[in-house]
């Protein structure tokens, strides 16, 4: 164990692998079993207050840093006399000095729970400067840098540490700066393995993706006549544009301008096929859900490629409206397609089961305040029954005469891994109508 | 180069100088622009008159105009469908001759569609020379429909001039009665209903009595009764 006790230089003793003693005893061996002079000062009813409340935090399970950050202070305190106001942009122009600042702050004191989340074999592996503490996030030390210049009390930041065993975790790293800011001595540091929550959260993560992913498969062997015949009728204007062309050739004096100009047309259809089997490759792939920026608006223009066929063949119109502009949200393009879609098939099913005389799907976007974009799907079926509405969401649950009641179970977990809302309601004038809200993100991240 | 001239035999039955309004035109209806846009090239790579249309209302609303010619129509489109259209057209008195292209043929509609008077029902992707023997069949189905209409029309404008009295002995001749017959049901004399019959063989431009009954069989009933 190390501890720098007061105002003296750090006392260094060795933790002999006796993590797993009984704590009580073993901190108390450590004081006993070294007689060391400035162990031995500490000896006194003035001190047992102090002792007490260290050994609490030496057994606390929150791994601990105590940090000295006094040399980095007077670092600060010289680059404002040259007047750096903005640290940020003074620390990118000399990133020497992050450097220079990871060696010169030293970690003075650290708990258990410390050692242990480093895999260290002994205490003194910590004690040291704060280098290797940003290891695994070498940009954070720029972040803690700049937190501590702008004089903020606390800096906390997702981060990941890369252990002494060769392991790397992902910590929840909180600083908490000195007060008053000068006893820069008192830096603490404190970090939460998150590193299971976040594996289990992935794994959950991964089981909706995949059950999305199986469920976008079944949807779209339900769509295969609309899709086939969405793929038919450009290859329809590539076989007729192509013999016309060899009509044109086989003229006595062949007509080579129009034969351009179909061949041109044949290449433009054939990429027209191309985009339509891409689009339902990208919904038949297993690939990991995306967080991008999107257009709801483009992301329906899509998915109506899907259902634009059933809507033909059971005479249903579409009327859609578009709020202008529309603020982007951020997920998974293919993710929120496939929600679009199964909306729009519910929406057709329960009209051409309900056989309904008026058959119309009003579908519109628009925008709830600045924060939300919503998208509506009310249908002229028959409505969903009012002992059901609380149920519709429910994995299994169907009133379709076919169908396993996974769709819209699907688009709620979707939804709200976007973090949104789906609803259904019976409008007033009749049919289902389901309710998408969005919440509006103004940044793209990468990655799950 | 046999091709185009098979394809513009029907057109070429009419004088060079009859004019565009004899001249075939050939209506195409599908939602699909390149579908439309090739169906319309391949049509005049052959030297018909193609015009496409988006939609049925697009058509209907473009003005029509009166020329012989047949409609290729997709079964399936938004809005009202091809078999709607062709119940539309029969009932309107324009029987155009119809040719449907589907993607995919069901057997129901295809049962329909050919009991509605369609002259083919053919699957997309459609080979040419498939569809230009559906449109040739088509154009001339329409010449003769046209032609029958013109006699009907002729027909009745003869019909117009005959006496009342002359009407009924024409009705009474087409239902195969004899000319006793008819004197005692009409409450004549045998040889006043002989004057009659003259003078509706002569009116009619009937040169025999089975002419005469041809020509009265061809006016719809309807248009007989409306104008007896």
């Amino acid at each position: 164990m190390v501890w720098r006790l007061s105002g003296g230089d750090p006392a260094v003793a060795e933790a002999h692998g006796d993590l797993d003693l009984d704590p009580m005893a073993r901190a108390l061996g450590a004081s006993n079993d070294h007689r060391d002079p400035v162990v031995e000062e500490t000896v006194g009813a003035r001190q047992a207050g102090e002792d007490r409340f260290r050994m609490l935090i030496h057994h606390t399970p929150t791994p601990l840093w105590y940090v000295d950050a006094r040399d980095a202070g007077e670092v600060f305190e010289r680059l404002r006399a040259e007047g750096v106001t903005d640290i940020a942009a003074h620390l990118d122009a000399h990133p020497e000095l992050v450097e220079i600042a990871k060696d010169i702050v030293l970690v003075t004191e650290i708990n258990r729970a410390a050692v242990a989340l480093f895999g260290a074999g002994a205490a003194t592996d910590l004690i040291r400067p704060v280098r290797y503490l940003f290891a695994a996030t070498p940009d954070m030390a720029k972040r803690v840098m700049v937190a501590h210049f702008e004089g903020r009390r606390n800096y906390v930041e997702q981060a990941r540490m890369a252990t002494f065993d060769g392991r790397v975790r992902d910590v929840v790293f909180s600083v908490t700066y000195p007060a008053p800011p000068e006893h820069l001595d008192t830096t603490f540091i404190t970090m939460e393995d998150i590193t299971e929550r976040l594996r289990t959260e992935a794994q959950l993560r991964r089981l909706q993706a995949d059950f999305a992913h199986a469920a976008r498969v079944s949807m779209l062997g339900e769509l295969a006549t609309s899709i086939a015949h969405e793929v038919r009728q450009p290859l329809a204007a590539i076989v007729t544009n192509a013999e016309t062309g060899l009509r044109w050739l086989a003229r006595e004096e062949p007509n080579l301008a129009k034969a351009r100009e179909l061949i041109g047309r044949i290449a433009a259809s054939a990429l027209r096929a191309n985009d339509i089997i891409q689009r339902v490759r990208s919904m038949a792939a297993k690939q990991e859900p995306e967080r991008l920026a999107l257009d709801l608006a483009e992301v329906v223009d899509e998915a109506l490629h899907f259902v634009r066929h059933d809507l033909d063949a059971q005479g249903i119109t579409l009327l859609r409206v578009d709020a202008g502009e529309l603020p982007p949200v951020v997920g998974d393009r293919v993710q929120l397609q496939q929600v679009v879609v199964n909306l729009l098939v519910n929406g057709i099913q329960a009209i051409a089961q309900a056989n309904a005389r008026e058959r119309r799907i009003e579908l519109k976007i628009d925008v709830d305040g600045t924060d939300a974009v919503t998208l509506s799907v009310h249908d002229t079926g028959p409505g969903v029954a009012e002992a059901d509405l609380g149920c519709v969401f429910d994995g299994f649950f169907t009133t379709k005469d076919t169908g396993m009641g996974i769709g819209l179970s699907i688009c709620q977990s979707i939804i709200a891994e976007h973090g949104g809302e789906i609803g259904v309601t019976n409008h007033p004038a009749g049919g289902a109508m389901f309710r998408v809200s969005l919440p509006v993100g103004d940044d793209a991240r990468p990655g799950g | 180069m046999d091709q185009e001239q098979r394809y513009q035999s029907p057109g070429s039955t009419t004088p060079a100088d009859a004019g565009l309004a004899e001249r075939p035109l050939v209506r195409i209806v599908d939602d699909d622009p390149d579908v439309r846009m090739a169906l319309a090239e391949l049509l005049e790579s052959v030297g018909i008159d193609a015009a496409a249309f988006a939609s049925t209302r697009e058509w209907l609303e473009s003005g029509l105009v009166d020329r012989p010619g047949c409609l290729i129509l997709d079964v399936r489109m938004p809005g009202s469908s091809g078999l709607d259209l062709q119940h539309h057209l029969v009932r309107s008195g324009d029987p155009k001759p119809i040719i449907f292209l589907t993607g995919h043929g069901d057997i129901p509609m295809t049962v329909q569609a050919m009991k509605a008077g369609a002259v083919d029902f053919l699957t997309k992707p459609v080979r040419d020379q498939t569809l230009l023997d559906a449109v040739a069949a088509g154009i001339e189905r329409d010449r003769v429909q046209r032609a029958n209409a013109n006699a009907v029309r002729r027909h009745l404008d003869l019909l117009a001039v005959l006496t009342p009295r002359e009407r009924q002995v024409l009705a009474e001749v087409a239902r195969g009665r004899l000319n006793k017959q008819i004197a005692f049901d009409l409450g004549i004399s045998q040889i006043t209903v002989k004057l009659h019959r003259s003078n509706v063989m002569r009116k009619m431009q009937a040169s025999s009595v089975g002419e005469l009954i041809r020509a009265w069989e061809a006016i719809p009933q309807a248009l007989r009764e409306r104008r007896s």
